[in-house]
């Protein structure tokens, strides 16, 4: 094998241009391939987190609702009709009970939600609609009572934060973030102290400490977040009164099942991320279908450059595998030299390709890419994933195997005596 | 050996009991008397004459034979170019084959060879019959057994002198590459052509290519040389060269030589001349 190796190369080393251009047709689409996956998935991963990340997985909560089954479908169902015929009732503008939205139990729920292995965070949420006071004008807001600290680990909240520190959400009493839109409109900022009244109509005074910015501009001029503390005090409730649990997974996967599942087991009700946001799913997998679609069509498009190559190369080396047979190398021998030097050429450009593409993911890295929708994102993201680089590699080979294959058994197929009389 | 097996068996088949073959002696050792031990040194002495007479006997030994070889080309029409070809050739001999063009004396060569099997009939080189034998097997013996010189040198352009001498060499793996280039270097000297060793094979003249083709065709130490017109190509002086060279091959190496050739004088130095027309052996 060192041997038809060495002969391999030597063979190239002799056609070494045209074994470059074979290369370089390699190198350019595995750049291409690897740049282009790892763009594409910076970008998906962009705007997926633009929602995802603000998203639980499950979201645990009670809706107010007209009870599915009034007491008069109770009452009639004792008694069996003569006629045979089922009964049906005229009950119109049925409304909802007089309740408060809030999770019943939800202290007991979060415990056995938190000893759930599926589970990797549970934070609860306290959801309010109030009015900020400017002057004479009411503005329409909704605080959201949060647990700062789950939301900075699990839900990226420091990231959305474009002024301010979220540890002094955590610490401070009265404390508030605001959103960018709604901070503009009332020209608040971080120090100063913005006058809150509920629906109940009572007034509190809040803190403002930062500024946030979801990248969603509607979201931004109504969302204001504080502490779950803050906020129970705002709407005077006790301790363990929440209106949301969300639940984040191990398994995103999961999430549909086990909203079902926790739906049943809580008595409550229950969306999973899929549903709620279906549309981004969707978005990701065409997007990573047209870049694999490309970066393959780059790779076949650099087999065929290969295989016209070796093809051209076999036909000037007629004699040299004429002479190699008649002295005693086999036509696997002879095969296994012209799938060696295609694959050398597949290797030297796959690995030349990953270095050519590294370098332009790098260069794409610090294009500066400056949108106010978020916040946090100077450049073009890129997504540095390694299973891109080993999936451009193995297709690489692959390819190249494949377009050495046909030449290579051309060559083994040589009858040395028709070139050695030919002549 | 074939003759101390011979002795042996005859000694265990023999009514004279254990007593005379070594075989059984080491069997039973007990029953063995000075007179039998006598007897088996006699029986030892005899075959070690017989082997002694070994290497007068090897060169009559049939390096290749060729029984009822006929071939035909099909294309367009049948034309049969060998009809019924036997011969044989000896170890150490220098047969030349002659004929005039079309004869199908390189038919024969290229079928001699095991490079082209499409045949009628038998051949065996050292004894192993080669038809039905898979490609890596013939591709073998043409590594080990067989040298070949062409008449266009038929060089790897893109390999240096010294490399083209050792491929063969090295695909056969009998010694290391250090050795397969040593063996190389000295074939090279022999043939004089040493300080060209590591030029590029497309920078000699047509004699001193013929002349690393030999050096190449030697390098397993072949039984058989084999050439299709190898002065052919080459002027008389280069052509004398090259006689002389496969002249001391045959006499030194005891390897056989068989050559195909237009050249009625190199064919006459030969030691034996095989005349073909129309497919058929005439001599």
């Amino acid at each position: 094998m060192k041997l038809l190796l060495s002969i391999a190369l030597t063979l190239l080393r002799a056609k070494l241009r045209q074994s470059i251009v074979a290369a370089v047709g390699v190198m350019f689409s595995i750049t291409m391939f690897v740049t282009l996956l790892g763009f594409m998935n910076g970008l998906n991963d962009l705007l997926d987190g633009l929602i995802l990340n603000r998203t639980p997985h499950v979201r645990l909560y009670n809706e107010l609702q007209a009870s599915p089954t009034q007491p008069i479908a109770y009452a009639y169902r004792m008694q069996p009709t003569t006629s045979g015929v089922d009964t049906h009732h005229f009950v119109r503008s049925v409304k909802p009970k007089d309740e408060l939205p809030r999770l019943r139990n939800a202290n007991a729920i979060m415990d056995a939600l938190s000893r759930d292995p599926r589970v990797l965070a549970v934070s609860p949420r306290l959801v309010a609609q109030v009015f900020f006071n400017v002057g004479t004008v009411d503005l329409n807001g909704q605080v959201s009572g949060v647990d700062v600290m789950q939301e900075i680990r699990y839900y990226k909240f420091a990231d959305y934060l474009v002024q301010g520190d979220p540890h002094d959400l955590a610490t401070g009493n009265n404390t508030v973030v605001l959103g960018k839109g709604l901070a503009d409109m009332m020209e608040a900022g971080i120090g100063e102290v913005v006058q809150v009244t509920t629906a109940t109509g009572e007034r509190t005074m809040l803190r403002v400490v930062g500024i946030f910015q979801s990248g969603i501009a509607d979201v931004d001029k109504v969302q204001c977040f504080a502490n779950i503390k803050t906020v129970q005090k705002l709407l005077s409730r006790p301790g363990s009164y929440y209106t949301d649990i969300n639940v984040k997974l191990h398994d995103l996967l999961q999430a549909p099942a086990m909203a079902k599942e926790f739906s049943v087991r809580f008595g409550v009700d229950a969306v999973d991320i899929q549903t709620a946001n279906a549309q981004f799913e969707t978005g990701s997998s065409v997007r990573n279908i047209i870049s694999y679609a490309v970066g393959i069509v780059l790779l076949i498009v650099a087999g065929f450059g290969i295989y016209n190559i070796l093809n051209m190369m076999i036909y000037e080396k007629l004699d040299a595998i004429a002479i190699l047979k008649a002295t005693g190398f086999s036509g696997s021998d002879v095969r296994r030299i012209f799938l060696l030097l295609s694959m050398v050429i597949g290797l030297l450009g796959g690995v030349s390709g990953l270095l050519g593409g590294f370098a332009l993911q790098n260069v794409i890295d610090i294009i500066p890419f400056n949108t106010s929708a978020l916040p946090t994102i100077k450049t073009y993201p890129i997504d540095y994933d390694p299973k891109y680089y080993i999936i451009a590699v193995t297709f690489a080979l692959l390819t190249t195997c494949i377009a050495g294959w046909f030449p290579a058994r051309k060559a083994s197929e040589v009858d040395p005596v028709e070139i050695i009389r030919g002549k | 050996m074939s003759d101390q097996r011979t002795i042996g068996t005859h000694g265990g088949s023999s009514s004279v009991g254990p007593q005379t073959s070594a075989g059984v002696l080491k069997e039973d050792p007990s029953q063995t008397s000075a007179g039998s031990l006598k007897e088996d040194l006699a029986v030892s002495k005899t075959s070690a004459g017989s082997l002694k007479e070994d290497p007068a006997v090897s060169p009559s030994r049939n390096i290749l034979e060729v029984r009822g070889v006929s071939k035909s080309f099909h294309d367009p029409v049948t034309i049969p170019v060998l009809k019924e070809v036997s011969l044989d050739v000896k170890r150490g001999e220098f047969v030349s084959i002659t004929g005039k063009s079309g004869c199908g004396k390189s038919t024969l060569l290229y079928i001699l060879s095991t490079m082209d099997t499409d045949y009628d009939g038998e051949v065996a080189i050292d004894g192993e019959p080669t038809r039905g034998l898979s490609g890596e097997r013939l591709a073998r013996i043409r590594n080990e057994k067989i040298g070949f010189v062409f008449q266009f040198h038929y060089l790897l352009t893109e390999f240096s002198v010294i490399k083209n001498v050792m491929l063969p060499g090295l695909k056969l793996g009998k010694y290391s590459a250090q050795e397969v280039e040593h063996r190389a270097m000295e074939r090279l000297r022999e043939l004089g052509m040493h300080d060209q060793a590591l030029k590029k094979a497309n920078q000699l003249s047509g004699g001193q290519k013929q002349r690393v083709a030999i050096a190449r065709a030697l390098i397993n130490d072949p039984l058989i040389i084999m050439g299709d017109e190898p002065t052919g190509n080459l002027d008389s002086h280069n052509s004398a060269i090259v006689f002389d060279m496969f002249k001391k091959i045959a006499s030194e190496h005891e390897q056989s030589l068989l050559v195909v050739t237009h050249d009625n004088d190199f064919a006459a130095r030969t030691d034996r001349i095989i005349e073909m027309d129309d497919g058929k052996v005439m001599t």
